[in-house]
């Protein structure tokens, strides 16, 4: 290939380089792209189809503003809480009843029930159970993003565990604290219930990733497709769902730590692949 | 002329809803709008969602075409728009260059010169991808889709001389890319 000028003048020298080397052959798409679009493409006119995105448009940001308002408002009366050193509805709890009494309480109700076998075998197939469904759902719902973070998984396991690592202790870190200026105030309370879940939804999606990471491991993919092998990825959900059931039954807290562990490669992963829109090659 | 009459009546009939008129539509420039996205995220992948997302936007926003415009340069602006929000939303600035690398030669010409012929495509895709996104957008608009300088101007809004100005620079650039890559082979005037 060869360049006869960077000049504004060679402007036809330089398409004809780039001809020459065959860089402007147009590159032709996999998939039939007017078939996707029309099985996408709203069931109206254009006319009504942008007015329902607008709606939809500025539904979103109420929520997103409402969803903001919730969080901030009560985690700042929090901190004031905090700051003057006004009793928390948790504080308050604890001096009516006693710490040592509110304990004994807490333990009668729940942890003596989980000491007993049955009981823990029990959440032990339960939490197997709960996550085979969660990670087929989610590789269900998002089987492209899912491959691509599979992808990149495989291509950079420990940066991914890196990353990973740093992002879920980041999470806890911000969560911690959240929750507790969030249980600083009595509304606060059931949002706090709302943050402790939602922050288990990236977990849920790093045991998700890092089971379709083990699913073309076990297909042994040199080239891993998008397409969900559904056999194998039940397989694989229920091969990576074991150790937090086990574990169940030594101590049913420790099985969190085990999923958290488990996550980890696979959060690094989505994170490495940008939500998995952007994969990562080997190369 | 009788194009373009028929390109007016079918974003007349696709207005109305009609989604038959609509797909002869994309049949007509899903070749431009996918080699567009595909140039400008270098992935063929990304590209193809993103055309899809073009097309699902100039369906929406059809009711607001004037049809003084030129109906290619006017769903090309939505393109390139579009790609360039995409990229904005990148956070880390990783190339990917898995198409390319994983791209395997066709035997039509033999593998030896087929192999350097994809060498040398794959090598202008690196260093397009290199470029910002400003002077990619007007390369590939120039070279890749074939556009005028009008046609640019319509299409990214910006006056003749800037997109001069980010075309010089842009090849510029691309051939020094190549030249480094070992592509070109003689030395560029400066």
């Amino acid at each position: 290939m060869r360049i006869h000028s960077t000049n504004d003048e060679h402007d036809d020298a330089f398409r004809q380089a780039l001809a020459r080397s065959g860089a402007l052959d147009p590159r032709e798409p996999t998939t039939d792209l007017v078939a996707g679009t029309l099985r996408r493409l709203p069931h109206t006119s254009p006319r009504v189809a942008a007015r329902r995105a607008a709606i939809r448009q500025a539904l979103r940001r109420a929520t997103t503003i409402a969803a903001v308002a919730l969080l901030v408002i009560p985690a700042a009366i929090g901190a004031l809480n905090l700051m003057r050193g006004v009793e928390t509805p948790i504080g308050a709890f604890a001096s009516t009843s006693g710490p040592s009494h509110m304990r004994a309480v807490i333990l009668a109700t729940i942890g003596q029930r989980l000491e007993m076998s049955p009981v823990r075998a029990l959440v032990g197939a339960l939490v197997w159970l709960v996550q085979i469904m969660a990670v087929v759902l989610i590789l269900g719902f998002w089987p492209r993003r899912s491959a691509v973070a599979g992808m990149t998984l495989l291509a950079m396991p420990f940066r991914a565990f890196g990353t990973g690592l740093l992002a879920i202790g980041l999470l806890i870190a911000s969560v911690a604290a959240l929750l507790t200026l969030l249980t600083a105030t009595l509304v606060g309370l059931p949002i706090a219930a709302i943050v402790f879940i939602l922050a288990h939804v990236p977990v849920a999606l790093g045991i998700a990733v890092s089971a379709r990471a083990l699913g073309f491991r076990l297909a042994h993919h040199s080239h891993p497709t998008y397409d969900l092998d559904y056999h194998l990825m039940i397989l694989a959900a229920a091969l990576l769902a074991l150790p937090a059931a086990m574990v169940t039954f030594i101590s049913i807290p420790a099985a969190l730590p085990v999923l958290y562990i488990l996550a980890i490669p696979g959060i690094g992963a989505l994170i490495h692949s940008q939500g998995g829109l952007q994969p990562v090659s080997t190369a | 002329m009788v194009e373009q009459s028929d390109e007016h009546a079918l974003i007349k009939r696709s207005i109305n809803g009609d989604h038959d008129a609509f797909a002869q539509l994309m049949e007509r420039y899903a070749g431009s709008v996918f080699n567009l996205a595909y140039r400008m995220l270098g992935n063929a992948q990304e590209a193809e969602d993103a055309s899809q997302e073009i097309f699902l936007r100039a369906y929406t926003n059809l009711a607001r075409f004037d049809q003084a415009r030129r109906f290619s340069t006017w769903l090309l602006s939505i393109g390139l728009n579009y790609c360039i929000d995409r990229l904005r939303r990148r956070r880390f600035a990783w190339l990917t260059l898995d198409d390319v690398v994983l791209s395997v030669p066709t035997l039509a010409k033999g593998p030896e010169r087929s192999a350097i012929e994809q060498e040398e495509r794959d090598a202008v895709q690196r260093a397009l991808l290199r470029l910002p996104p400003t002077y990619r957008e007007v390369a590939v608009l120039r070279y890749w889709n074939d556009l005028s300088y009008e046609e640019i101007m319509q299409v990214t809004g910006l006056p003749e001389s800037t997109i001069k100005t980010r075309l010089h620079r842009a090849r510029r650039m691309l051939a020094e890319a190549l030249r480094a890559e070992g592509v070109v082979h003689e030395e560029i005037p400066s």
